[in-house]
């Protein structure tokens, strides 16, 4: 009889790759097999960052022998005034750790900050074998002028780039390589940097922060082929935020996936995205809205992959949105956060959806349409049918189970809170029980 | 309907749809490589897998012949291990060893489904458990001395996810 350790090493990967970080944590002190698997070379430089934290610097020595291939330098206590020269070598010794890195993440309050700049021009990490870079910069305006020179960092093997920072003119990339970048626009000398990268990317998210306007009209963005657009501010004119978007738009012709988060947009909005951006099969919304748009899929008929996510700031008894899906042949997943389908008899034309994904979707108004079997009968590809926010519809789902025993049907009955987190960039959800 | 002949290790001969077979990649590569029509009387043997896993497996792979090829994994998307189908999680109510014989017969054909939807079945086993537990439930032995234990402890201490 086959044992646990009888599976092969890649095979053990497999299945701890299906486990948070957290769980994986847990595992290595197993047995030496488990944790020789999770500290293998493969599965660290994949899956795991070393950390080295300020307090970690100024009060011990690394007691560890593994060589890591990604780090995570967080500097973001205190100004760097308690730093002194000595205190270099005990950073020298924890980078030693991580000989010629391929992921880093630099997280400070300034950049100023001299650890950040001895990190920097000191080489004390390796930058010509990065891939990725992550730079943080905790401050949120600059308040003297500082007057070091910027930073010059020659990156030749660097593809994707994260920053988040403000004092953006005090680093200059070299990185011919560079495909992927996300930046939050935090100030007009942001626009000069983007410039710079942006002919040669082909993936590219933008968060702006507070009311800057950029003049995008001389951005060519041939090469791009996903773009996504975070605006959180509500402070934007409608009218002013669409001619932006558009602005925007018009820079790139190759686009296939767009995502486009913010407080409202409009359907003349998505009418100019669905027809000038004729290669777009990937369409995420993430909006709020405080409108009900009438939105007809048959619109996006291109389109494999449809998110709405409609976040709503206060409770509405109203209906959010209503979806016409009619005739979008080609979709295969559909996501909506929290709208209402309104399915008539058309529904039959969408036959190809294999995954949908309902998060806050009121199931109230799924009722309406009768049953949540017989909606599901009319997807006919459906294999996954997930609910988050669900109540009190247990009997559906085992009725569900039997019914169609091929779709993956789960119901989680939590409550959900979508923030942007300015860390990432990216529109992140967290669950809780609620 | 098309079929072919597929033999387990201990002999035993299945008459099985060529569409379905096709499931297994590493059949599909075989019966294009060699160039094996259908019709042919010739028999692919399997060495690595015993009738009563290859008739698991083929029972698997009727039920799930019109799935949908599933797309390669993205990265950004979050890990969840509850999305099994009622069928599925129906299907692996089996003993451990029966489990991993699956797990490895699926890694053997190059099933994709089957192999994720058992390794999502094992991390289901281990999730939540303590080590201590997870060696009961696996009848894995502990063979840490307590100072080495110690010390992968405190090594966990130093990493952040990815």
């Amino acid at each position: 009889m086959a044992h646990f350790n009888d599976l092969p090493n890649e095979i053990l990967e497999l299945i701890f790759n299906q486990l948070d970080f957290k769980t994986r944590r847990q595992l290595t002190p197993v047995c030496r097999r488990w944790n020789s698997v999770l500290f293998s070379k493969r599965f660290i430089d994949r899956n795991v960052f070393l950390t080295i934290k300020e307090d970690r610097i100024l009060h011990s020595t690394p007691s560890l022998h593994r060589k890591y291939s990604n780090v995570a330098v967080r500097l973001e206590g205190g100004s760097g005034k308690t730093f002194f020269r000595n205190k270099i070598k005990c950073l020298r010794a924890w980078l030693a750790l991580v000989p010629s890195p391929t992921g880093v993440r630099l997280f400070v309050n300034r950049m100023e900050d001299p650890r950040l700049v001895a990190i920097l021009e000191e080489r004390l990490i390796d930058l010509s074998t990065v891939e990725t870079l992550y730079l943080h910069e905790n401050r949120r305006s600059i308040t003297a002028n500082s007057t070091s020179a910027p930073l010059q960092l020659q990156m030749n093997r660097l593809r994707t780039l994260h920053v988040d920072v403000c004092s953006i003119e005090k680093v200059r990339f070299r990185a011919p390589n560079l495909r992927e970048m996300r930046l939050v626009m935090r100030s007009n000398e942001h626009l000069p940097f983007l410039r710079k990268y942006v002919e040669q990317l082909h993936s590219l998210s933008v968060g702006f922060s507070g009311y800057h306007l950029f003049n995008f009209t001389t951005c060519k963005m041939n090469q791009l082929r996903h773009l996504s657009i975070n605006i959180p501010t509500p402070g934007w004119r409608l009218l002013v935020k669409h001619n932006f978007i558009v602005a925007i738009l018009n820079q790139c012709e190759q686009l296939e996936r767009l995502e486009l988060s913010a407080p409202r947009i409009s359907e003349a909005l998505l009418k100019f995205i669905v027809k000038n951006q004729t290669n777009l099969v990937d369409l995420r919304l993430a909006l709020s809205t405080d409108f009900i748009p009438d939105w007809r899929l048959q619109e996006f008929a291109q389109c494999q992959t449809i998110l709405f996510d409609l976040n709503l700031q206060q409770d509405t008894a109203e209906p959010l949105c209503i979806l016409t899906l009619i005739r979008a042949e080609r979709l295969h997943t559909l996501t909506l956060h929290k709208a209402e389908l309104c399915a008539g008899n058309r529904l039959a034309f969408v036959r190809r959806i294999s995954n949908c994904n309902f998060t806050r979707v009121d199931l109230a108004l799924l009722i309406k349409l009768e049953n949540i079997p017989k909606f599901i009968g009319l997807f006919p590809a459906l294999r996954c049918f997930h609910v988050r926010n669900g109540l009190h519809y247990s009997l559906d789902v085992e009725h569900l189970k039997q019914t169609h025993p091929q779709l993956v049907v789960s119901i989680e009955a939590s409550t959900t809170l979508s923030v942007w987190d300015s860390n990432t960039t990216l529109l992140c959800t967290f669950s809780g029980q609620g | 309907m098309p079929t072919i002949k597929l033999q387990s290790s201990d002999g035993e001969v299945f008459d099985t749809d060529v569409q379905i077979a096709k499931c297994s990649g590493t059949i599909k590569t075989m019966l294009e490589d060699l160039g094996m029509d259908e019709g042919d009387d010739e028999v692919v043997p399997l060495p690595n897998v015993n009738s009563a896993i290859l008739r698991k497996v083929l029972q698997w792979a009727t039920f799930h012949k019109d799935d949908p090829i599933p797309v390669e994994d993205d990265d950004s998307k979050e890990k969840r291990t509850d999305d099994i189908s009622s069928w599925d999680a129906d299907f692996l109510k089996v003993d451990q060893g029966t489990l991993f014989e699956l797990i490895l017969a699926a890694n053997y054909l190059d099933i994709k489904g089957l192999l994720d939807v058992t390794c999502k079945t094992v991390a289901n086993m281990i999730k939540g458990k303590t080590p201590e537990e997870i060696r009961k439930t696996f009848n894995i032995k502990n063979d840490f001395t307590p100072a080495e234990e110690e010390q992968v402890r405190k090594e966990n201490e130093w990493c952040e996810e990815k």
